[in-house]
């Protein structure tokens, strides 16, 4: 909302604020001031100056070479050529001078017309953009001071609050509402403009709006009241230049009386009004009802608008005329040859105008103004608002004709809305605000001034009724906001709660999660944060089949980007989208990580088709709780991924470059799952349908106990491809489910006692075996194996395949530690064991010592 | 067996001492360890020089042996005690050439291994320290909620303008569902299932369907609220007022007005003194002197009313402030998108604690 100094000074004497103060106020009202803007169209370079003589140019029969004086705007006389036939020596003008700027941004230069110099220009009416008289130079009274600027003379400058209005304040989208307010607070006394004293000329007892129109309203609760005034004999001309001036400082373009007067009103008192030209009213008859099906509308933008039936339409008998609330109808409209007009002034279902306005995405004023809510007292002092200005404004600019008012306005108000009375309790309002010492005096003497009504009292308690433009006050802790608005919230001491300790629990998923990150950083990782909005494409790149978990997503109704409407199931996409980007930008060996949640469909339960692994998906997050784990919501799991680019390390003085692989990305998941003290976990082979973006050859799914905790692996070739992020060595990622492994973490854990005190021995083992064979499978034979006395470790330090093997077969060395707790072992007992585990390998997977 | 006489004996050690003194002599020169096991092989091993003499003991004569023990003895002490000496020689040899082999060009660079955490992160964490000095608890929700925890239960009306104060993503496959418009609906949470007296606090990813220079779809709030019996308005100045010193130190100045959200009343806006030009004006700050930072107000008794708490009984405050707008005064970072672009040269810069 736009609010112009100059309009609020018509109703409270601001003179003595600067426009700072003033603002500052506004602010501590809670109408927050959110800009500042001066308008001075003319600036300090067009004065008042005199013609002191005159003499004809000597090439233009036209033109006269003036001598001006304009005090001390500018030491010298200028000489300045003027064509306008009353310019005459001793006359007091309007004089633009060389660096002025007048409206159409028409600057002004020295100059030579005809070859005679010119420091300058006389000035029209028009040309200042005071009035519409062209034809000559303005001439200003005899008395006016020579170099004051023209501004200063007409008033022209003005202060404009570009006011950020929260929606419950209605009241403030009308100049009054915040003059109301202002005046309150800073103790001036408000005058408002009162029409029934000068429409009292303009009225014609014997005209009747009754006679004229008819109004009716189909369906209750479309429409609390409908007010109109028959207005006849008006002009369609421009309004005078002072309410051009008010509306265009306020942000509104003049357009001819009768708009510009309605456009006025609005911004006047924040109720939208509409006129409509009486010839277009078929029948004499305005019918406010529901649209019709397949029922449209042409607005005054020249739309053609489709209507359903939840709309408000303003209709005569044959058709709709207008879009209640939202905008009036094209040829309904005030025209160059309007000569009567009805005012309409009315209330409609604010919920209704708005679902019209959003459907049909018409953000006008009067929907603005309607949806929030106006004063429903108003409506008809506000039609005989818009008459007198009509009149008056008529007047002023000397149309042919004077508008005749009709004596009766049209009231269609069949249930008075009654005011809602509230009662204030001082020890409320001292405990609620902390304001200890306010009075009840103080109280009264605050909500008065803001114009509630004061009732009644007893000791402690005051009832007030609140008045009819003020839609937002409902109960008594609105009261409370009132006094304390007005008092100043600086005036609230600053204390701190007295009170007991809470028993809460803290949801340890958020320290957890916080916890997960600061492990991956310290692991040399780069956290970052993306945006959870994913597109069919990001999928197909991941080669996502229908049949997969990440196929059926959550969707957006009104995403930002029309092509990315669904909610991530992975973080996966978003940081290789940041890894490309990244690349893009030259860097190499990017590592980034993000812990944030995916979204899934509720539905994902019950999806019987889903691999195993997607397990997990159907339980909700454990930040889900209390009783919004049984509503029927989204299901959102905390994930913490990362990608590591190539090379692990870049080639160094001392060492060459390394690229990363799988055992990069499988080293920093078991080195974060073992810094929560997990270890029960096992790296698997995947199936290929359920991680389609990884390498087959080159992922692993992590699982602790029964349950998938999470994935690793290189990016598969094809992914690579498709993202442009190919190469001979590809991406790592990894995708860990931080609920789970929370849950993990918690499980109670044993740790062995104090250490050995005899001696170990250690001795390696080569096994040949299948290739087939994997590491977990020798792992699981030493942990079954079962004649074990005191084999206490033991690890894989070589794998070898090729030359001296047969084919299909690999040799795979462990590095064996035993130990007793009892005694120092002797060679001849480890070897019994040794021996005893050859066998056992043998036996296991017909392994042959190398 | 021939008895040997002390004279034999003596002039036998004397010449394997003078070819031990010799073998002595060179090993110094040229120590190591494999040198020095030669030579107390060769004189004091199972076959070595000195071995041999010492086997001949038992053809001593009966009188002579204790002189040929003595002999004996101190023949072999020396030599003990002269490999000793070598040991201890090659020790030191040993060392000195460990701390010959280096010396660094100490400048030369290492492989960086530090990540790094997202100022977000960092700057929640600063909130969250105060404020669990403050004594709160830290709780948690979902970022995909229902309607009525979003807006109704905090005093959003159906079809209201109030509604379009934040611009929100609707989900399209669950009914009245919607992506949170702030971290608010953790107080219809807690509330819901914990008892006053409470002093919570709330972080999270929140989402509105704008993008521009200062707006991001997805943006980070912190939520926080005490409800109890008697808390009032000068309660909540108290509690925002502490915790802004603590987090932006007291030298700049805030100021509390009155402004508008459904879920409390009365209700307010906090301005920070502009970080940049401290009141002055500037295009930080458009030009105003002041940063908006959070919504504040007494919670609204409608809200109390929605999870069936006593509005009489229990009053309360509710603060909300933007984490990436506090992070981004903080580090004194002027693009808020430059947060959520994932470039590694930009995140990198930030510590891990």
């Amino acid at each position: 909302m736009k609010a112009s100094l100059k309009w609020l000074q018509t109703y409270l004497p601001l003179e003595t604020s600067t426009p700072d103060q003033i603002a500052s106020t506004l602010t501590g009202l809670g109408l927050e001031v959110e800009g500042i803007e001066t308008i001075d169209p003319l600036g300090d370079k067009v004065v008042v100056g005199t013609i002191k003589e005159t003499r004809q140019h000597p090439n233009a029969d036209k033109l006269q070479v003036c001598t001006v004086d304009v005090g001390d705007a500018h030491k010298d006389l200028l000489t300045i050529v003027c064509g306008a036939p009353n310019a005459r020596p001793g006359i007091q003008v309007a004089v633009a001078m060389v660096g002025a700027v007048l409206p159409g941004d028409f600057k002004i230069k020295a100059s030579k017309i005809r070859g005679e110099k010119s420091a300058g220009m006389l000035c029209s009416e028009t040309e200042l953009g005071i009035g519409s008289d062209e034809d000559g130079i303005v001439e200003l009274q005899d008395n006016t001071k020579l170099g004051s600027t023209i501004s200063d003379l007409y008033g022209l400058r003005d202060t404009v609050f570009e006011i950020g209005l929260t929606p419950n304040r209605p009241d403030c989208l009308g100049h009054v509402g915040i003059a109301r307010d202002l005046a309150a607070k800073l103790e001036l006394s408000l005058t408002l403009p009162n029409p029934t004293e000068s429409l009292k000329e303009a009225k014609n007892a014997n005209l009747i709006t009754s006679d004229k129109i008819s109004i009716s309203v189909e369906g209750d609760d479309l429409c609390g009241r409908f007010s109109a005034i028959y207005v006849e004999d008006v002009e369609v001309t421009d309004s005078p230049q002072w309410l051009q001036n008010l509306l265009n400082n306020a942000g509104m373009r003049p357009i001819n009386l009768i708009v510009d007067v309605t456009n006025f009103v609005m911004l006047e008192t924040g109720q939208p009004i509409h006129a409509y030209d009486i010839r277009d009213i078929k029948g004499s008859e305005i019918i406010v009802r529901l649209a019709n099906k397949n029922e449209t509308l042409t607005t005054l933008d020249e739309q053609k608008r489709s209507l359903n039936s939840n709309d408000i339409v303003i209709a005569d008998k044959e058709r709709a005329i207008g879009l209640a609330g939202v905008m009036g109808g094209a040829d309904s409209e005030v025209k160059p040859d309007t000569t009567a007009i009805i005012i309409e002034v009315a209330q409609f279902d604010p919920s209704k105008v708005r679902k019209t306005s959003k459907r049909l995405a018409i953000h006008s004023e009067a929907s603005h103004r309607f949806e929030r809510g106006i004063d429903i007292g108003n409506t008809e002092y506000v039609a005989r608002r818009t008459a007198q200005l009509i009149y008056e404004c008529s007047k002023e600019v000397s149309t042919a004709k004077v508008p005749v008012v009709a004596g009766t306005s049209y009231d269609l108000y069949p249930t008075e809305k009654t005011q809602p009375k509230i009662a204030l309790r001082t020890d409320r309002l001292k405990s609620l605000s902390g304001l200890r010492l306010i009075t009840q005096d103080e109280a009264i003497s605050a909500l008065t001034s803001l114009g509630f009504t004061f009732l009644d009292k007893t000791e402690g308690r005051a009832l007030f009724e609140v008045p009819s433009w003020r839609l937002d006050i409902e109960r008594e802790t609105d009261l409370i906001e009132e006094v304390i608005r007005l008092k100043g919230y600086d005036a609230v001491p600053s204390t701190l709660p007295q009170m007991e300790i809470g028993g809460l629990r803290e949801n340890p998923i958020i320290d957890f999660q916080d916890h997960c990150k600061t492990i991956m950083a310290q692991m040399g990782l780069v956290e970052t944060i993306s945006f959870p909005f994913v597109s069919q494409d990001d999928l197909n790149h991941l080669q996502i089949s229908e049949s997969h978990a990440w196929s059926q997503l959550i969707s957006l109704a009104n995403p930002l980007i029309e092509q990315e409407p669904m909610m991530r199931p992975s973080l996966t996409i978003g940081l290789l989208k940041a890894l490309k980007e990244n690349r893009n930008h030259g860097r190499q060996g990017v590592r980034l990580f993000e812990a944030a949640r995916g979204f899934f469909k509720p539905t994902i339960a019950q999806n019987d088709e889903l691999s195993p692994i997607w397990k997990n998906l159907s339980r909700n997050g454990l930040h889900i709780t209390g009783k919004a784990a049984q509503d029927h919501r989204a299901i959102e799991k905390n994930y913490l991924a990362a990608v590591i680019d190539q090379p692990w390390l870049p080639k160094r003085w001392s060492s060459p470059e390394i690229p990363a692989s799988f055992f990069h990305g499988k080293d920093i998941v078991q080195s974060w799952l073992t810094a929560f003290g997990i270890r029960d976990f096992a790296f698997k082979k995947p199936d290929a349908a359920d991680l389609p973006f990884l390498h087959p050859g080159a992922s692993a799914i992590v699982v602790a106990g029964n349950r998938h905790i999470g994935f690793v692996g290189e990016l598969h070739p094809q992914t690579a491809l498709n993202l442009d992020l190919d190469g001979k060595e590809l991406p790592i990622v990894l995708e860990l489910d931080l609920d789970e492994i929370y849950l993990e973490s918690t499980k109670p854990r044993s740790f062995t006692g104090s250490s050995n005190k005899f001696p170990g021995v250690t001795r390696d083992l080569a096994f040949v075996v299948d290739q087939t064979i994997c590491h977990e499978d020798m792992m699981t034979a030493f942990k079954s194996f079962n004649r074990r006395k005191n084999l206490s470790s033991y690890h894989l330090f070589d794998v070898y395949e090729g030359e001296h093997l047969s084919p299909g077969k690999k040799s795979m060395a462990f590095s064996l530690g035993f130990q007793s707790d009892k005694k120092t072992l002797t060679d001849k007992e480890v070897e019994k064991e040794v021996q005893a585990i050859i066998g056992w390998f043998k036996e296991q997977f017909s392994a042959e010592l190398r | 067996m021939t008895d040997i006489d002390i004279a034999s004996l003596t002039k036998q050690t004397e010449s394997v001492s003078s070819e031990f003194e010799k073998d002595f002599a060179a090993t110094s020169n040229d120590l190591s360890h494999k040198a020095i096991e030669d030579v107390r092989i060769k004189y004091l091993g199972r076959k070595g020089l000195f071995t041999a003499i010492s086997e001949q003991m038992r053809s001593v004569k009966k009188e002579d042996r204790p002189e040929a023990g003595k002999l004996l003895n101190s023949v072999k002490k020396n030599m003990e005690s002269k490999l000793d000496q070598l040991r201890t020689l090659e020790k030191k040899a040993a060392l000195t050439a460990q701390l010959d082999a280096k010396a660094y060009d100490v400048s030369l660079p290492v492989a960086q291994t530090a990540g790094s955490l997202h100022p977000v992160t960092l700057m929640r964490r600063t909130l969250l320290k105060e404020f669990r000095n403050l004594g709160f608890i830290v709780y948690d929700g979902p970022e995909m909620d229902l309607e009525d925890y979003n807006f109704s239960a905090l005093n959003f009306k159906d079809d209201h303008p109030a509604r379009d104060m934040q611009d929100t993503f609707f989900v399209k496959d669950l009914e009245k569902t919607v992506l949170r418009t702030h971290t608010s609906n953790i107080q219809i949470h807690a509330m819901r299932n914990e008892r006053p007296p409470m002093r919570v606090v709330a972080p999270g990813r929140t989402y509105r369907c704008d993008s521009d220079l200062t707006h991001t779809p997805m943006f980070h709030q912190i939520e926080g609220f005490i409800i109890d019996q008697n808390i009032s308005m000068a309660d909540m100045k108290g509690v925002i007022d502490t915790f802004l010193k603590a987090v932006f130190g007291t030298d700049l100045e805030t100021r509390l007005r009155p402004s508008y959200f459904p879920f409390v009343e009365p209700g307010g806006e906090v301005d920070l003194q502009c970080v940049a030009c401290r009141g002055k004006g500037c295009r930080i700050c458009s030009h105003t002197g002041w940063l908006e930072i959070g919504g504040l107000g007494m919670i609204h008794p409608n809200v109390f009313e929605a999870v069936d708490l006593d509005s009489e009984r229990y009053t309360g405050f509710a603060f909300g402030f933007g984490i990436d707008r506090i992070a981004m005064l903080k580090y004194g970072l002027s693009d808020l998108r430059q947060l959520f672009e994932g470039d590694q040269a930009f995140l990198s810069q930030f510590p891990v604690n």
